[in-house]
């Protein structure tokens, strides 16, 4: 059974700490779901599980299936079943999306990779996602509109096969259209290969196709509310504001701007 | 295709058609130097192969004349030298080079005086250094309505150090140019290259830009490609392979610089 497990975590970067005394867990076939204002920590759990070297653990520790990853590389993390959509993801010129996939598999499948099977996948896979056939061939999200880029994520996710899946901000640039296809590819996904998810969002439109078993609010570095998918519907109609038990003590910049806004 | 090999002091030619008019001068004739002249009166693909030997000097005067296209691929392997191409365009012709070269040293000169009315270079050039390269170009905009770009990306490996001058001219009554600079330098040493791109540009009515960026690759690219399971040494050599063959669609030139790639970065 794959399980991630945060205990006690303290993060910072560039010497602000972000994530104070944080714990989380999630385990195989849980759907997670994480909000809280802007500027808040939600993408730096992601990052610190992922292995960034700029987000620093102060203390605590983070288990994936038992196993201490806290020093472990980002790529040794990757090929352990951990997998990150990025809110913005990198354009890299020249390194095509083919050639990168191909270099994450052949390391991962060795002796049992077949570029053939390899490149049927990818186009069944691609065509499933509604992209454009010639993607593969182009740089990494060069040239992408905010959507293919989105798009593109999620075809790593189907092409690496993760058993835990984060995704940050995924829905955000993406068209009606897109989000049906993304959000339920996200959810055939989970239905086929049972990962734990953590998923990160502002809107309660991605959570119409993904239906998550958990959602946290974040607040002042940790965790401040646990419920269900009725929590989600709470947010909505009310805000971060007057659901934390706890008063907000940090807003980034965007929260304020709606707080006037609604005022 | 037409193909010219320069080894050494030898000149070697091979399926050079009638549009394309070479001559040669040995280094006895002019000064230790020796000279090619090239002069292309049809729309032709020319490859040109170097092997510098030891303290090589070597001049080209390339001249595409009027109305006439010109590809352009050049591969330069071997030791040391100082290389100079003078490239003449005539109205309405055009010349696009792609060139690649791992030398252990270089002095080189790029000359291209655009002539004519709506004469056009496209210069894209990859390297990998190994030991100090000097690149030392001049691009005159005599005629109206000219176009440059020029393109260079090396990388700095072991030894290696690069330098990049590049000048643009626009004269004053020279109206209608298009002036474009890219130039990259990705250092993998601790030798300090240098970038100086001129744009002198006295007219008022030109489109000109330069970009100028030495470094490594960022932290966000490597954090990219190593959280899809890509190692540090393989997500390096992608990142070298994508910097050094993009743009590059001659398949001479792509096969050159992955047998670098894989020399260097296995």
């Amino acid at each position: 059974m794959n399980k991630l497990l945060i205990e006690n975590l303290t993060v910072t970067v560039d010497n602000k700490t972000i994530l104070k005394d944080f714990n989380l867990t999630i385990n195989e076939g849980e759907i997670h779901v994480l909000m809280g204002v802007n500027g808040i920590g939600k993408s730096t759990l992601t990052k610190v599980i992922m292995g960034d070297p700029n987000y620093i653990i102060e203390s605590g520790n983070i288990y994936y299936n038992d196993t201490l990853i806290n020093n472990m590389s980002i790529d040794e993390r990757s090929r352990l079943g951990i997998f990150l959509g990025m809110q913005l993801p990198m354009e890299i010129e020249g390194v095509t999306n083919a050639d990168f996939l191909r270099s994450a598999l052949s390391i991962r499948q060795k002796e049992n990779f077949k570029l053939f099977d390899f490149i049927k996948e990818l186009d069944n896979n691609v065509e499933m996602l509604d992209m454009k056939s010639d993607m593969i061939h182009r740089g990494i999200n060069q040239g992408f509109s905010g959507g293919e880029r989105k798009k593109n994520e999620i075809l790593q996710m189907y092409m690496l096969k993760p058993s835990l899946v984060m995704l940050d901000e995924i829905d955000s640039g993406l068209d009606v259209d897109s989000l049906k296809i993304v959000g339920e590819s996200i959810m055939n996904y989970y239905k086929e290969y049972n990962p734990g998810m953590l998923l990160i969002t502002h809107y309660q439109r991605l959570l119409d196709y993904v239906k998550p078993t958990h959602v946290h609010i974040i607040s002042d570095g940790k965790i401040v509310k646990t419920g269900d998918y009725s929590l989600v519907k709470e947010i909505e109609e009310k805000g971060f504001q007057e659901i934390n038990s706890k008063k907000v003590t940090s807003i980034g910049v965007c929260a304020i701007k709606e707080k006037f806004k609604n005022e | 295709m037409n193909k010219i090999k320069v080894v050494g002091d030898i000149l070697e030619l091979a399926n050079v058609s009638k549009n394309i008019h070479i001559e040669y001068y040995r280094k006895e004739c002019i000064f230790g130097i020796n000279e090619v002249k090239i002069v292309v009166t049809k729309d032709s693909n020319l490859d040109i192969e170097i092997k510098l030997k030891e303290d090589t000097k070597l001049n080209f005067s390339i001249s595409v004349l009027e109305g006439v296209k010109l590809d352009l691929n050049i591969i330069t392997k071997g030791d040391s030298g100082k290389v100079q191409y003078k490239y003449n365009l005539e109205k309405d012709s055009n010349i696009n080079i792609f060139k690649f070269q791992n030398i252990k040293s270089i002095k080189e000169m790029v000359i291209a005086r655009l002539n004519g009315e709506n004469a056009r270079i496209d210069y894209n050039f990859k390297t990998v250094s190994n030991k100090k390269e000097t690149y030392d170009y001049h691009i005159f905009h005599d005629a109206k309505n000219t176009i440059s770009n020029i393109k260079n990306n090396g990388v700095c490996i072991k030894d290696g150090l690069i330098i990049y001058q590049v000048s643009s001219f626009v004269p004053s009554d020279i109206t209608g140019c298009v002036v474009n600079q890219n130039n990259r330098i990705i250092n993998l040493t601790n030798n300090k290259s240098e970038i100086m791109p001129n744009l002198y540009i006295d007219s008022h009515d030109v489109e000109a830009s330069h970009s100028a960026l030495i470094g490594k690759f960022s932290d966000e690219e490597m954090f990219y490609l190593q959280s899809r399971g890509i190692d540090y040494n393989t997500a390096l050599k992608l990142l070298i392979s994508g910097f050094l063959t993009s743009d590059i669609n001659n398949k001479k030139i792509l096969k050159e610089i992955n047998k670098n790639i894989e020399k260097y970065w296995r």
